[in-house]
This record gives C-alpha cells, sequence and structure tokens, in this order.
C-alpha cells in the first residue's frame, strides 16, 4: 500500500495522516510506503506518526518504507538513528 | 600569576573544597580494601584530583595544578591496579591531600608554599610503567535510568568520550515537547556537535506505541554527549532541565559505565549494565557504611615509613575555617520563598486593616503574621542545619593516624551521623571533640600487649554516637580502654594544690574523675606528641560551655570511659530569664541558669553571710559566692517603691547589709560592718530612716544562680522578670571589649537588652574560682559534712509545752487542725470523721510514759499511713519543720513507742518511732509480715549500709520486726571490707547512695565485679531521686531503687529481693 501525503507533516495535518496510515495497515498488507515527495517539512508529530505507524507494522513483522525523503530531512532521520527502524529513501 | 577575577576563583575554591569534601573518607576505604580495589572509588578520588588539576591551570595556579598533577598520577596507578594501595602510600596520598587543601584555602599565595617535599614523595611512589593496553573489546552498553538498554558504543568512544576531563552526559530530550519551529532536533544535534562530541543517538521509538494508542506524549529523545562543560552549564547551554540530564560514570578499565545521576537530582540511580548488578550491591553496602563507618587501622610499625619521604604522620592542624557559605536543599528555599509571600500578603492585609481601623480583621493578621514567623523562623533555623557526621567524618583519619603513631590499635565506630545541629555549634564542636577523640585513644586504649594481657580484644573500640533526647543533642564518646584512675587524677590535684585533702576525704569516685577538668591537670604519663600540649580538659569544658553544653565524664577503672556531652540544638534564640538592675533589663540564657532564689527580708539574716570580703549564700548546705550585678557593670541600684511604683535608688553598700531586729535606730550599731552608720552620715533624716525599704518585703533579695564551667554563683538582680525566647544578636564592634555581655536582643517593647555572659561576668568579679573559694570551701566543706551525714527534715510537735516530740517528715501525710467537739469516742477509741470515714486518733501516752495530752479546744492530727491504712496521731501545737543536724541518743529516753531523743533547737525532743506505736496499739495491723516471718524459714540476712544513724536505726528495727537478721555498716568502704572478708555475710544489701568515703553506687559497683558476691540482690533507699540518679542505679546494678522513707514499699521491695535470694 502506498500513502502520498500531499504536503508538509506537521501538527495539523497528522491526524488525517493517520486515518490514511491507519487504513493502509488495516488492509492487511506488510509493507506500507510512504511517498514523501511533497513533503519539505516535518515536525515532531509527524516524526512521532511514523513511528507508530512503524510500530504497528513491526508487530505483524511488516515495514514502513519512505521514498524520495528531502535531503534535510534524511539527514535529520537518519541523526536520529531513525533508518535503523524504517527503510527510508532519499530523493 | 593568576589572571582570573575573583569571583571566578572563589567559584574554583568553592568547587575544589567539594571535591576534596570526602576525599580523606574516600583514600580511608580505598586502604582498607587493600588489593581489591573499588574502582568507583578510586575513579571519583581520581576525578577530583582531575578537576582540581584542570580548574588550577585555567587559573594558572601552578603550585595546586603540580600537586594534583602527581596525586592524579598515583592514583591514576592504583586504578590501573600497577599499584596496592598500602598504608605508607596511603599516608602519603593523605598528606598530599592536605597539602592541596591547604593550598586552595590560600589560593592566591598557594605558589609560594614550598611543595617539593610532596611532590618527591608522589613522584617516587609513581615510577612510569608500561600504558595499557587497549584491545578489541565487546562494545559498552549505554541504559537508561530504568535499565532499558538505548546504545551499544565501542569502548575506543568512549575512551574518547572521558578523555581530557570530558564528562559523559546523557540527555534525555522529549521530540514531542523540546521542540518549536524555531528550534528543531536538528538545531539542537547541530548546537551539541559544536559543544562536544555527539557520540550517539536514539529515538526510543518503542516508547510512542502504536497507531491504535493514539498519539502518545513523550518521544523520548537520547543522546549520549562527551564534553568538557561543567554540570552547571550544562542545562542552559541544552535547554534541557536538570532532571533529565544524567552524568555517567564510565569506567575505562572495565569498559563499562558503572552509574550515572540525574544532576536535577543528584540521587545515584539504579544502575546501568545488567553487568553491574554486583556493583549495585557494592554501592549499596557503601552506603549503609557510610551511616555507621567502621574502619579498623591495623597498627604498623612506625620505621616502615622511613622509606618514603615524608610519608611520616606530621603534627596536622584540623582547626577548619569556617565556612562562609552554605549548601540548602532547593526544596527547603522554596518553602521559604512560599513563606516570604505569605508574609507579603499578611503584611498588605495588616496595612489594610489598619486603614480600615478594623480590629477583627486586626486579630485575625496578627494570628496569621504569628503563625508565618514561627514557621519561617523554624525552616530557616532548618537551613542552619548540618548533620554532625560533618565532624564525625574526620575521624576516621585522625583515628588512623594516631593510632598508627601510637601503635595501637583501634576501631572507630560511628553512630548518629545524620544528627542535625546547628551550624555554629558543628563548627564550634570540631576542637573540643578531637581533643576527647585523641585523649581517648592517647590515654585510654591501651597498648594491644596490655590489653591482651588485661584479657581484652587487642583491638580497641572508640564509639562517636550522636542522638536527639529532650530537645537536645547527645554526643558520647565512648572507648573501652583503661578507664580512668580516680585515686591517680586525685593524686595529681592534691600536687598541684588543687583541692585539700579533706575535700578528698569526701569525694565520691565520680567527683574526682571530674577534677580532670580543672585547669592544669592531666593524668599522661608523658607527654606524648598527641596530647599534654597544655591544652587539658579545661578548655575543652570552657569551648563546650560558650555552645552552651554540659560535660560529664563516667569511667570505670579497667573497663573503659564515656564522655557524654549534652548540646543545644541551636544558638540563634535562646530561652533566656529576663531580670532587672538599675532599671535595665538583661538577659540571662537559661542554659547557664541553675534556679532562681528570693530571700525573704526576715532570711537575709540567716542566709547571707560574709566570707572574707565576699557576700556568700548558704544554699541547702553549700556557700555560694555571690555577685551583685550593678556592682559589677556600675550601675545604680534601684527598687520599686512599693508605695509609688517609683524607681528609687538603693543604698545598701553590700547584699549582706540588712536590717536589724527591731527598726529602731538605737540598736544601729548591731548591723554589722557598720552600713547603718555611713548612712546616717549621709545626711539622711529620720523620716527617711523609717520609710528605707530595708524594713520592709520589698528588700528580698533575688538571686539568679548560675553556673559556669566548674563554677556556681549567684547573681543578685533587682527584680526577676520573665523567661522569654530571645533572639541573640551580636554586639557592635565599639563594644566588643565588654567582656560582661555575650550579645544583645530586642524586646518586645523595641528596646534593647543585653544578654549577660555569666562567664564574663564571674571573670569581672575576679570570682576565680581557685583562690575566692579557698575559705568558702573551708565554710562549706564543714556545711556539707554535717549536711552529709545527719540532716534530717523533722516535724516537731508537743503534748505539754515543755515536752518536745519529732517525727521524720517523710512519714507524716498531712497535718490537720480539728476541734474537741469534732472526736467522738466509740467502744474505748477515739476518732474523727475525715475523708468520709473514721480516722482513729491515738496519743503518745497511750503508749509511751509522757505527759498526757491536756484537754484543749483544738488539737493537732498528724496523719500517718501505716500498712495501706490511716492513722491520727493527735497533738498539741506549735506544728514546725525543721531541718537539723541530728544526732540521736539512742538510750537515755528509749521507751516503747520512743526511739531515742535528740537536741533541736535547744530543746531535748523525743524521737517518736510511729511504727513501733502502731505495733503496740494495733499489733493485727502487722499480721501480714508476721506471716512473711515464720514462712521464710531460716532467716535472710541483710547488710544494711547508711551513713546516717538516725535512718540506719530506724531501717534495722523495722528490718529485725520484719524477721530478717540485719547487719550494718556505716558507710560503702566499711560494708566493702565486711564483705570482701566474709562473702556470706548477707543474702541482701539494702544500702544508701550518699555516703562518704564511698557511695553506695561505687559499693554495687565493686560487689556487681566481685565473682562471689555479684549474685547478692540490692535494694537503695535513698533521697536522691532524679532520673539520672535512677538509671545510675539500674546501670551499675541496683535491683530495687526505694526513695527514703516509705516502709510498707521498703519492705515490700525487700521482701521481692529476698525471694530472689533464695532462688539464687
Amino acid at each position: 500500500m502506498i500513502v502520498i501525503p500531499e504536503g508538509d507533516l506537521v501538527a495539523s495535518t497528522v491526524p488525517y495522516f493517520k486515518e490514511k496510515l491507519k487504513e493502509a495497515v488495516e488492509t492487511g498488507s506488510k509493507e506500507v510506503t510512504v511517498e514523501m515527495g511533497n513533503v519539505r517539512m516535518i515536525d515532531s508529530m509527524g516524526i512521532t506518526v511514523l513511528i507508530a505507524a512503524q510500530n504497528t507494522l513491526e508487530k505483524n513483522s511488516g515495514k514502513l518504507k519512505l521514498l524520495n525523503v528531502e535531503n534535510e530531512i534524511y539527514l535529520m532521520m537518519k541523526l536520529m538513528r531513525l533508518d535503523k527502524h524504517m527503510e527510508i529513501v532519499p530523493a | 600569576m593568576i589572571t582570573v577575577d575573583d569571583d571566578t576563583l572563589a567559584m574554583y575554591i568553592e568547587e575544589s573544597r567539594d571535591h576534596l569534601g570526602d576525599i580523606e573518607q574516600d583514600v580511608l576505604a580505598i586502604e582498607q580494601s587493600g588489593a581489591d580495589i573499588d574502582e568507583n572509588l578510586v575513579n571519583k578520588v581520581f576525578r577530583a584530583a582531575h578537576s582540581i588539576k584542570g580548574g588550577a591551570g585555567f587559573m594558572g595556579l601552578t603550585a595546586i595544578k603540580e600537586l594534583a598533577h602527581r596525586l592524579e598520577n598515583v592514583l591514576g596507578m592504583i586504578r590501573s591496579r600497577e599499584m596496592i594501595p598500602t598504608p605508607s602510600i596511603i599516608s602519603t596520598l593523605l598528606t598530599g591531600f592536605d597539602m592541596l587543601r591547604e593550598l586552595i584555602e590560600n589560593a592566591k599565595k598557594s605558589d609560594e608554599f614550598d611543595i617539593e617535599r610532596h611532590l618527591t614523595a608522589l613522584e617516587s611512589l609513581s615510577t612510569p610503567k608500561a600504558a595499557s593496553i587497549l584491545d578489541t573489546q565487546p562494545p559498552v552498553e549505554v541504559h537508561d535510568p530504568s535499565g532499558k538498554p538505548l546504545f551499544a558504543v565501542t569502548k575506543e568512544e568512549m575512551n574518547q568520550g572521558i578523555k581530557g576531563g570530558k564528562y559523559l552526559y546523557l540527555l534525555q530530550f522529549d521530540l514531542l515537547h523540546d521542540f518549536t519551529a524555531d528550534r528543531t532536533p536538528f538545531d539542537l544535534i547541530k548546537n551539541i556537535s559544536s559543544g562536544g562530541d555527539l557520540l550517539a543517538v536514539k529515538v526510543d521509538t518503542l516508547a510512542v506505541g502504536t497507531l491504535y494508542d493514539g498519539i502518545s506524549n513523550i518521544l523520548p529523545f537520547w543522546i549520549l554527549h562527551s564534553t568538557i562543560l561543567d554540570s552547571d552549564f550544562i542545562g542552559d547551554v541544552y535547554q534541557i532541565p536538570l532532571e533529565r540530564v544524567y552524568r555517567l560514570n564510565y569506567d575505562k578499565q572495565a569498559g563499562k559505565v558503572i552509574s550515572h545521576f540525574s544532576l536535577g537530582e543528584k540521587l545515584a540511580q539504579a544502575l546501568v549494565s545488567a553487568s553491574t548488578l554486583t556493583a549495585a550491591a557494592t554501592a549499596e553496602k557503601k552506603e549503609q557504611e557510610v551511616r555507621q563507618t567502621k574502619a579498623e587501622f591495623p597498627a604498623e610499625p612506625l620505621h616502615d615509613e622511613a622509606k618514603i619521604p615524608s610519608a611520616g604522620i606530621e603534627p596536622r592542624s584540623i582547626r577548619t575555617k569556617p565556612e562562609t557559605s552554605l549548601r540548602v536543599h532547593v526544596s527547603l528555599l522554596d518553602n521559604l520563598m512560599t513563606l516570604a509571600g505569605e508574609l507579603v500578603l499578611s503584611r498588605n492585609q495588616l496595612i489594610q486593616a489598619k486603614n480600615a481601623r478594623d480590629n477583627t480583621i486586626m486579630d485575625a493578621v496578627c494570628q496569621r503574621i504569628d503563625l508565618i514567623t514561627s514557621e519561617l523562623q523554624e525552616t530557616i533555623m532548618l537551613t542552619r542545619m548540618q548533620p554532625i557526621g560533618n565532624i564525625f567524618n574526620k575521624f576516621p583519619r585522625v583515628v588512623r593516624d594516631l593510632s598508627r603513631n601510637l601503635g595501637k590499635e583501634v576501631e572507630l565506630l560511628l553512630e548518629g551521623s545524620e544528627v542535625e545541629l546547628d551550624k555554629t555549634i558543628i563548627e564550634g564542636l570540631n576542637d573540643p571533640l578531637t581533643h576527647l577523640v585523641r585523649n581517648s585513644i592517647d590515654h585510654g586504649v591501651e597498648m594491644p600487649d596490655q590489653r591482651r594481657a588485661a584479657g581484652k580484644n587487642p583491638v580497641g573500640t572508640l564509639r562517636l554516637v550522636a542522638f536527639h533526647e529532650a530537645g537536645q543533642v547527645n554526643i558520647e564518646i565512648i572507648d573501652d580502654g583503661a578507664g580512668i584512675d580516680p585515686e591517680k587524677v586525685l593524686k595529681t590535684a592534691l600536687k598541684k594544690g588543687a583541692v585539700t585533702e579533706e575535700q578528698a576525704r569526701l569525694m565520691t569516685d565520680q567527683e574526682k574523675i571530674g577534677l580532670i577538668m580543672l585547669p592544669g591537670l592531666s593524668t599522661a604519663e608523658r607527654v606524648t606528641e598527641v596530647s599534654g600540649r597544655g591544652v587539658g580538659m579545661d578548655v575543652v569544658k570552657t569551648n563546650l560551655d560558650e555552645l552552651g553544653g554540659a560535660i560529664s565524664i563516667d569511667s570505670v577503672k579497667g573497663a573503659g570511659t564515656t564522655i557524654r556531652i549534652k548540646l543545644p540544638l541551636t544558638l540563634a534564640i535562646i530561652p533566656s530569664q529576663i531580670v532587672t538592675s538599675g532599671g535595665e533589663r538583661f538577659a540571662i540564657p537559661q542554659l547557664n541558669m541553675n534556679e532562681l532564689l528570693r530571700i525573704p527580708a526576715a532570711q537575709v539574716k540567716n542566709r547571707i553571710e560574709r566570707v572574707g570580703n565576699a557576700d556568700v549564700v548558704r544554699l541547702r548546705g553549700k556557700l555560694l559566692p555571690l555577685v551583685n550585678l550593678s556592682d559589677v557593670l556600675d550601675i545604680e541600684k534601684t527598687f520599686l517603691d512599693p508605695e509609688t511604683g517609683a524607681r528609687k535608688s538603693d543604698r545598701r553598700e553590700r547584699i549582706s547589709d540588712r536590717r536589724s531586729h527591731h527598726s529602731n535606730l538605737h540598736l544601729r550599731d548591731e548591723a554589722p560592718e557598720g552600713a547603718e552608720e555611713q548612712q546616717g552620715a549621709s545626711g539622711s533624716g529620720q523620716d527617711d530612716i523609717r520609710t528605707d525599704r530595708r524594713y520592709r518585703a520589698a528588700s528580698a533579695i533575688n538571686i539568679v544562680v548560675v553556673t559556669t564551667g566548674p563554677l556556681s554563683y549567684g547573681l543578685v538582680v533587682d527584680e526577676l522578670n520573665d523567661a522569654e525566647e530571645i533572639v541573640v544578636k551580636p554586639l557592635g564592634r565599639h563594644l566588643k571589649q565588654c567582656s560582661g555581655y555575650a550579645g544583645a536582643t530586642i524586646m518586645g517593647d523595641g528596646k534593647v537588652s543585653l544578654i549577660i555572659d555569666v562567664a564574663g561576668v564571674s571573670r569581672m568579679a575576679q570570682l576565680a574560682s581557685m583562690e575566692r573559694t579557698e575559705r568558702a570551701a573551708e565554710v562549706e566543706r564543714e556545711e556539707a559534712s554535717r549536711y552529709a551525714d545527719n540532716r534530717h527534715s523533722l516535724l516537731t510537735f508537743h503534748n505539754t509545752p515543755d515536752e518536745q516530740f519529732a517525727v521524720p517528715v517523710e512519714l507524716v501525710l498531712r497535718i490537720e487542725k480539728i476541734r474537741a467537739e469534732k472526736i467522738e469516742e466509740l467502744g474505748g477509741q477515739r476518732v474523727i470523721q475525715y475523708r468520709g470515714s473514721s480516722l482513729p486518733l491515738f496519743t503518745i501516752s497511750q503508749v509511751a510514759k509522757v505527759k498526757p495530752l491536756p484537754e484543749k479546744e483544738e488539737y493537732v492530727v498528724l496523719v500517718f499511713s501505716i500498712s495501706g491504712r490511716e492513722i491520727g496521731l493527735l497533738a498539741a501545737g506549735p506544728v514546725d519543720a525543721t531541718y537539723v543536724d541530728l544526732t540521736v541518743d539512742m538510750s537515755t529516753l528509749k521507751q516503747p513507742g520512743i526511739s531515742g531523743s535528740a537536741i533541736i533547737d535547744g530543746a531535748t525532743t523525743m524521737m517518736v518511732d510511729i511504727y513501733d506505736v502502731i505495733q503496740i496499739l494495733r499489733p493485727e495491723w502487722f499480721k501480714v509480715q508476721e506471716a512473711v516471718k515464720q514462712s521464710s524459714g531460716d532467716r535472710t540476712k541483710i547488710l544494711l549500709v547508711e551513713d546516717s544513724d538516725f535512718f540506719r536505726n530506724q531501717i534495722s528495727g523495722f528490718l529485725m520486726r520484719g524477721g530478717y537478721q540485719v547487719e550494718t555498716a556505716v558507710d560503702g568502704k566499711e560494708a566493702w571490707d565486711m564483705l570482701s572478708g566474709n562473702p556470706n555475710l548477707a543474702d541482701l544489701i539494702v544500702t544508701d547512695i550518699e555516703m562518704p568515703r564511698m557511695d553506695g553506687f561505687e559499693l554495687v559497683r565493686k560487689i556487681k565485679k566481685d565473682a562471689r558476691l555479684k549474685e547478692l540482690p540490692i535494694v537503695a533507699v535513698t533521697t536522691r531521686a532524679s532520673d539520672d540518679d535512677i538509671r545510675t542505679g539500674k546501670e551499675v546494678g541496683i535491683d530495687e531503687y526505694q526513695i527514703k522513707l516509705d516502709q510498707e514499699n521498703l519492705m515490700e521491695a525487700i521482701s521481692r529481693a529476698a525471694k530472689k535470694a533464695r532462688r539464687a
């Protein structure tokens, strides 16, 4: 399953994004991919929700994949060692 | 050269003091563990030296840097196990740290100190060896405070992280709350990277939960950071609360993180790696040990130390500078802040109430302010409280050095280190306690061979105990050494002329031991390096007096010495007695005060006397020197005119000046010292004399009996006012030379009162105890010897005016006056209705051949209680209570009901034996006791030890009537001689406590030490009824403690003890 956010992942957009992620997980798909090409900015809520998605998938030995991650966001996630938990592909 | 500003230097010094604070204990603990090195501990000391070195380098303090560097080197070798910390190495380290401390205390001049000796000594210890090799080892695991693994970092990385004095911090951020658009985690990471090395980062993703857990509150974001930043800065630099900053304690050698603690709470947290569980156990154990530090120091031959330069123990000044700053717990400050806030609110309310003139609000506000003030006082007091451990902790070192130096083995036990005392007291305690501990080791504990020979553990024990009791703090210094030999002290005292032979004869052992508090008495056979430097127990006592403390010594020869010190909790606010002299109010600290004495005008003649050129007052058989406060302070004596209420000048020159019996000028010459002539000469008219207050009740003398050190005296003041809690304010510099004052205080009405320094006043009055009391002591001795022997309280009464009788006051329950018509005669027995029942009455003449009681309108009834029943003795007045020196003639007038006779107030007086009287009149009352007599079969033998003839006869009389066989002794000494000659002399001892030559306590101690006698039950019969005495009694082994003289209780106690004796 692929989820494509249309803009930044910040506090205001996160609740909706979260529902979409849930729907994606509930399809039973082992791997959920987030297309990050439109995301220029991500805040702590955004990160949290991504991690929550990963945690959920991990329970069913699934995996979260981030595609097309903007460079600065990618570096930060790497610094946070998030690349150890999910697959992060830079733009 | 110092290039930094004073503030920075002051901070550095403060910090270094902190570092050095526990060093001594830690180094000693390192010595204890020997080859089995506690890395944690060595690390701690190492780091202290290291931090001091780092700071010193920054400040340009070369000497400190050098010394710290060498110390660090040696510690480094101990840590790397290249060196085993032997006692001599430890000594070198300790002296090195001592020097370091001194350098730091004098930081500005530290470069001028000669530290070469220390440097070479340390250098010679640390011959460089190959550096330890780092091999490929498993990564170091770092855990969060709850024990969850966070990172695995290579050893290499960790080692780099602590290189060059850097600290390892574990920072816990929260991705959800700590960051904003202006401050992204990325900014933080950049920030951290520039402040030091970022070793590892982890987002604890699992803490977030899943999509179904809702949006979580915290996303923990852990950062392992290595930096030179001090813990003081870290919170500000990274904008993180200190509770979430953990400092890691990484052990390079073991390659693991040993502990970490939150800087905010400064609490040692649970430990990190699973492999350090054992370390946790050790740490816990250590903490317990700190509470009861137990350090055993092996005695090492001294010559060993010659090998290492300067490792020997040098006499070291333990005197520390009073601290100028104080660490206070933040919660306490918060509390104070809250209270201050409350106070401000109340003030606002008060102003409002005042403006509105509303009394009801005013009352409420006053109450509130009162409450807040008390709470504020208590809280502020708490900030001054410090654990006594601050001083106690010095002693492991003192004891170690001393015992090594003297070749003794001493085990030191510290108890109650957590007991808190006012800072000022803690500081003042340092010297006296050190002296006492030194004394105990030097004079108290014997050499190991001697101890072995005496059948004791060759390792002596010294206990320092602190505990709270009755609003005071008690400190005990207990050793199990040789004890103090009272005779030896006495001999020295006699040689130095501090006491006379006669005085000595009457002294108990306790008193003899107490003599060592006199100036110039030292029982050390030789002057050692340690003690005998001319600073004796008198100085200790003076020091403690200044702190408002009291000291007592208890020693058993051969078994040890216990020194007890009682101290107040604080000195800032003290309970005081307010007095007036010369129209001014003064405060006398209650700690110095024994009692208040008011001598009515009529008794001045009998109670106050002149000895030499000084006034003394008779107080319970002792002569107390008197000092007139007005004289000492050179202010005018005044009194309040009872009629007008005006304050008038008091013209009495001496306290002993008194009115004559008749207020008649013709008898003037009877007045002593010519006081009245002087007055006449001063031109006062006759009218003036008639209104002179010496003829009035107002001329009573008010005396405050005070004690300072060994000296008690009476301070005569014009008026006694209230007792108040006063706040001590120091005197200004311009008043510093006024030795009569200890400070000042502000009274409720806003006026200033001076606080009397009791010791200072005695000095000003030249009341030097030795010379001054020489003559007084003589008189006192006469008084005391009579007093101790044969003084009794008696009640005298009559049948006819020419026949006087007496009974001991203690036996009389009540005295009643009855009218003759109230007496009923029923069945040949006279009774009165008394308190709802019939009280049988009798007269002496019913039993003894004395003149019968004449018919009168009014009689006196003395009510006695015998065998639980009350009986009245019918007599005639006047009834008088006297306290007399009594020599009872046991033969001349003896007859049934009369035990003997004595001269009281010039009249021959018959001593009524009330028990004998009742036995004759009402033999059936004693049936119960008779039964005991028969059942006891072979009669119990009692040794009665009593110095008073009167009591001895009384007690032995009713003991024999009770069916016992009685032997008597006149004092402890005689009793002891009798018993040691014939151990089977008695089955039971009945003894008085206060006796000449050997007192009751001493006798009991001796008995309990004698294997043949120690099972003997002991009953004490005494007038000494204070809790202290009873406790002492119990301690020495008295089975029953009876207060003189209740025959019923005594007989019961004896029969209990007799049963015990038979069982044994």
